[in-house]
């Protein structure tokens, strides 16, 4: 057995606290009567805050941990500081709502936190079977929390759902790290990026790496892996999908990205096919998202449609995309868990929202709740000067300054505008639920006392709200952040190289390694 | 790189500061919401006459009172305002105008009044923002921005079919923009990942050679803000959603749309100055959907039964006019097309105002449920026919100096096209007038149009001025306008004509004093 020192335990500390405050909520949950499970959250966000602190001492240090399978540095710190923040806010957003809903168990908690730490693990490690590792917990969580609401049919239906296809996407995930391990040999993502490409072209690594894609795509929601994704969100307890839809995928794309650094040599391969995924997932998204009555299954198929633009800052392979992309989930954390959380304010037990008409006339009756609701909605169109706008920015710009040196530069291009049409095809369903809101007479009544409601979820949606703008007026000081973080992304892929070839003497761009075959 | 005047954004972000105080007020105190509106709009005003004042037009450099400083700085992104003549004169008719909007919705507006005004206020921020700004992701987010207030206004307090004129307006524009967006970033790394400031860029395209050897991209870039501008403008193809968003909006909003110069601005300011070479290959089908477009718009106006949406077509007409004299390439031509810019809010702004006071005493646009209104409206349609025959460019109205400049220049390089254009004036007179007879002379038939008011004191202080001006434009423009244009308008002209093959030319020097000379092409294909 190896040796575990402290600097190993070190490295992972943050997703570790998560995971000791997931068994402290435990622990305190027994002790506490059924009414009162407040501490809960409070302990809850305790550890998450800790957690972040440990981030921030992480920061710039570049740790290697457990001979090498994990590695903290920047990028995973960036995306575990997301996941963290997403938990924070999903925590804030469900006190009060799943105590209206009955299900106020102190399990809820410690399911969310585990989930998280697992979607943290797919962030730090660098060796397929951890991040398989990672993937399970993230998933059997969320399969659990989906069905919550156990006396729900429709939630029993979402996790029942969800089980059987993540665990199929689970196998596809499995089966590919052992084809992979037999084509190369290894499942450490750097000693595969140091592999010739020969032995990377080898039919089992390429159909290994194709099921990895498959099973990550499942869990990013991406197109056709996505079909799990509007039942699963409708079904779940808002609370959960407010923290599904952005945790999972901020999971699953940290690892993709890891994987898809592997698959550059690959790019005669694998770009085509990225490129296909990409404009699917923008256009099914898109277009399928119009027809939806229902908002949370609006709301789904947007997921998936903004899975397709986090995509394509991928295809770019360079830090302004990976930058990008950062900035992105960040910016979709805020607006998508504020407008799940508009309707957590609104939903009261016996009657939630269902239906987007549900929402007619609130301009009236609830003008903030309206005028926050509009807010994320102008952000996830992706309208100036809002959050949504500037990781779109951003992420396409990623893309556009790949087009500069690749040889196929129109299939880039025609990425970025086919991306930046079927965005303006999404601004349809977004503005449907904004006039609806605003340019209709009011349908029904809305619980008067709104902003009383829940002061936890006041307080991250007015966070949500503040980001989602002050984001897009002035993101310059987190873009840097997000710069730095991916530029440490790339330098365990170089050293590696440098590695087997000492008398490279600069480092080679994404770029430059995929032109060079 | 770090350059404060403050003046230009003082004036941007004024009327969104009026915004905020009147969303301070009491929502039932809507007098003194009207109030806080009138007077931001007018403060602006009074600020943008000061700008006015300080603007020197023969000075070595095109932009003044620049406000420069970085923003994101990762992506070398300034926040960059800055203002040449062209823009003075938009700022000025913006800031014009924007008083007028308020003070038609006085009446107009009875519902959600602070909202609406609101609204108003940060349009006007977004479209001052747009003219004045020098980087183009600052200009894009000012352009984009634009479409959240114009949403709502159209949407909240617009006509029956309103909800479908606001998202069509909302997706037509912002597919424009979209492709615009692609352009602006390839933009970017064409000048060597450097820069997103215009004349930093125009730089690098006439000196630098940018483009040099590239004429694919340079047309296909051209290409994604032509679309952006085009659908703005509106040109031919991209027109559609021009007579819903003016029928339905409300007569403010109309007034806006109006004032919205921003594609016909966006091609003065980008298009010639970064793709020289692009424009100079695309002006001839340019300038065929321009004609068509005049042609056709005149005749679809002929054909209307809605006040609202005859304005909005003559109003398309009038834009391929103007297109026309943009990309005449002359000297003159683009001079006439500012000053049209100008003149055709300014009569189309004031026609509308009529229209909406007509239908505040009747509750209709419809042409038929109107005439012989002369005899019981008398200075009512002295007015309109005044603000009509500026329209169809009678001499002394602002509609004639514009289209004589413009006209002029257009023949200078297109004689054939600028020949069916000017049909366009033919047209206009048929459409126009025939409208203006069916609506004022006649018999007074309709036993509801008997008791009609006159014109209301409100509706004297909103047209007398307007119609001022437009004679002030008509009879005496040089001082007011061309002096301050005609600088400007040079320095555009000699970017249009890049001489980067020879590295030893010195660089194009603006001439000042020049009253509207005309300037040969100097590229010849």
């Amino acid at each position: 057995m190896l040796p575990v020192t402290f600097s190993d335990v070190f490295a992972v500390s943050p997703l570790l606290i998560v995971v000791i405050t997931a068994m402290v909520v435990l622990m305190v949950d027994l002790a506490l009567p059924r009414d009162r499970k407040s501490a809960c959250v409070g302990v809850s966000l305790f550890g998450l805050v800790l957690a972040a602190a440990a981030c921030g001492l992480l920061w710039r240090a570049q740790k290697e941990a457990f001979n090498g399978t994990v590695i903290a540095d920047d990028f995973a710190l960036a995306f575990q500081l997301i996941l963290i923040i997403v938990t924070a806010l999903s925590v804030l957003l469900s006190e009060k709502y799943i105590q209206q809903k009955g299900i106020n168990y102190g399990e809820y908690y410690a399911l969310m936190l585990f989930s998280a730490s697992g979607a943290m693990l797919m962030a730090t490690s660098r060796e397929l079977i951890t991040i398989f590792i990672g993937l399970e917990v993230l998933s059997i969580a969320l399969y659990v929390l989906s069905g919550f609401a156990r006396t729900e049919a429709r939630s029993e239906e979402s996790a029942m759902k969800y089980f059987l296809l993540g665990a199929f996407s689970s196998g596809f995930f499995l089966y590919g790290i052992a084809l992979v391990y037999g084509g190369a040999g290894t499942t450490r993502l750097d000693t595969l990026t140091a592999l010739p490409v020969a032995t990377l072209l080898s039919p089992y690594s390429v159909s290994g790496f194709a099921l990895l894609i498959v099973g990550l795509g499942f869990k990013a929601a991406i197109v056709p892996f996505h079909s799990w994704t509007p039942d699963v969100y409708e079904g779940a307890p808002t609370s959960v999908t407010a923290f599904m839809s952005a945790g999972a995928k901020a999971g699953a794309f940290a690892a993709l990205i890891r994987v898809a650094i592997v698959l550059l040599p690959l790019s005669a391969v694998f770009n085509d096919v990225f490129w296909a995924l990409a404009i699917l997932t923008m256009v099914v998204g898109n277009v399928v998202a119009i027809v939806q009555t229902n908002i949370k299954r609006m709301l789904a198929y947007s997921s998936i449609a903004h899975a397709g633009y986090i995509l394509v800052g991928l295809i770019a392979q360079n830090s302004d995309g990976h930058a990008g992309i950062l900035f992105y989930i960040l910016a979709y954390t805020f607006m998508n868990l504020g407008a799940f959380g508009v309707l957590i304010l609104l939903a009261r037990r016996g009657q939630e929202l269902n239906s987007i008409e549900d929402l007619q006339g609130l301009a009236q009756s609830q003008p903030w709740a309206a005028a926050l609701m509009g807010l994320f909605m102008f952000s996830l169109a992706g309208i100036p000067p809002t959050a949504g706008f500037m990781g779109k920015f951003y992420v396409f710009i990623g893309i556009v300054k790949a087009a500069q040196t690749a040889q196929n530069s129109s299939l880039f291009y025609s990425l970025a505008i086919i991306g930046l049409v079927a965005s303006v095809i999404g601004a349809a369903y977004y503005l449907r639920i904004v006039y609806t809101m605003y340019f209709m007479p009011a349908k029904r009544e809305y619980p008067a006392d709104v902003w009383g409601f829940s002061p936890g979820a006041n307080f991250a949606l007015i966070v949500s709200a503040i980001l989602t703008l002050g984001l897009g007026i002035l993101p310059s000081g987190l873009y840097k952040t997000a710069v730095l973080a991916a530029g440490s992304l790339d330098r365990p892929a170089a050293i590696s190289r440098q590695a087997v070839t000492p008398a490279v003497p600069a480092v080679p761009t994404p770029i430059e390694r995929a032109s060079i075959h | 790189m770090f350059e404060f005047h403050g003046l230009l954004t003082l004036i941007v972000f004024l009327p969104a500061a009026f915004a905020l105080l009147a969303a301070l007020l009491p929502k039932t105190n809507v007098k003194a919401i009207q109030g806080m509106a009138l007077v931001g709009t007018l403060v602006v005003l009074a600020v943008s006459i000061f700008l006015y004042a300080q603007y020197t037009p023969n000075s070595p450099h095109q932009f003044q009172l620049i406000d420069k400083t970085p923003w994101i700085s990762s992506l070398h992104i300034n926040y960059f305002l800055g203002m040449d003549g062209i823009s003075l004169l938009m700022v000025l008719m913006t800031t014009v105008i924007f008083p007028f909007v308020v003070g038609v919705s006085f009446k107009e507006i009875t519902q959600r009044t602070r909202e609406y005004y609101c609204w108003v206020l940060v349009m006007e921020t977004a479209i001052l923002g747009v003219f004045l700004s020098l980087n183009l992701v600052l200009y894009y987010i000012f352009w984009e921005g634009m479409l959240i207030p114009m949403y709502f206004i159209i949407g909240i307090w617009g006509g029956p079919k309103r909800i479908y004129a606001t998202v069509k307006f909302f997706l037509y524009t912002m597919i424009g923009s979209m492709v615009m967006l692609v352009s602006i970033m390839a933009l970017y790394f064409l000048a060597g990942s450097t820069t997103f400031d215009l004349p930093e860029l125009q730089k690098h395209v006439s000196i630098g050679g940018m483009f040099s050897g590239k004429q694919a991209t340079d047309i296909l870039l051209f290409l994604g803000f032509f679309l952006a501008f085009g659908i703005k403008a509106p040109v031919f193809p991209f027109h559609s959603w021009v007579p819903d968003a003016y029928a339905e909006a409300p007569t403010g909003g109309t007034i806006i749309l109006v004032a919205l110069k921003m594609g016909l601005y966006g091609f003065i300011r980008f298009c010639l100055p970064l793709f020289p070479f692009a424009v100079k290959a695309c002006a001839p089908v340019i300038i065929a959907l321009a004609v068509i477009g005049i042609i056709y718009a005149a005749f679809v106006a002929a054909m209307q039964t809605d006040l609202k949406r005859l304005i909005a077509y003559s109003s398309i007409s009038h834009i391929g006019v103007i297109m026309l004299g943009i990309f005449a390439l002359t000297s003159l031509g683009l001079t006439g097309a500012v000053v049209q810019m100008v003149s055709h809010t300014l009569t189309t702004g004031a026609l509308f105002i009529l229209v909406g006071a007509l239908y505040a005493r009747r509750q209709s646009y419809k042409i038929a449920d109107y005439g012989g209104l002369m005899a019981v409206m008398p200075m009512f349609t002295v007015v309109f026919l005044i603000a009509t025959l500026s329209s169809v460019a009678l001499p002394l109205t602002s509609g004639f100096t514009g289209e004589i400049l413009l006209l002029m220049g257009s023949f200078q390089t297109n004689p054939w096209a600028t020949g069916f254009a000017t049909t366009a004036a033919i047209w206009s007179v048929v459409y126009m007038l025939w409208m203006f007879q069916r609506v004022m002379y006649g018999k007074l038939d309709k036993d509801e149009n008997r008791s009609l008011p006159d014109m209301t004191r409100g509706e004297k202080l909103a047209l007398f001025p307007l119609v001022l001006l437009i004679f002030a434009l008509g009879i005496y423009p040089t001082p007011l306008i061309l002096d301050k244009v005609n600088p400007t308008v040079n320095t555009v002209m000699s970017q249009t004509a890049p001489k980067y093959n020879d590295p030893f030319a010195a660089p194009p020097i603006s001439t000042p004093k020049l009253a509207a000379v005309a300037m040969q092409p100097r590229g010849q294909k």
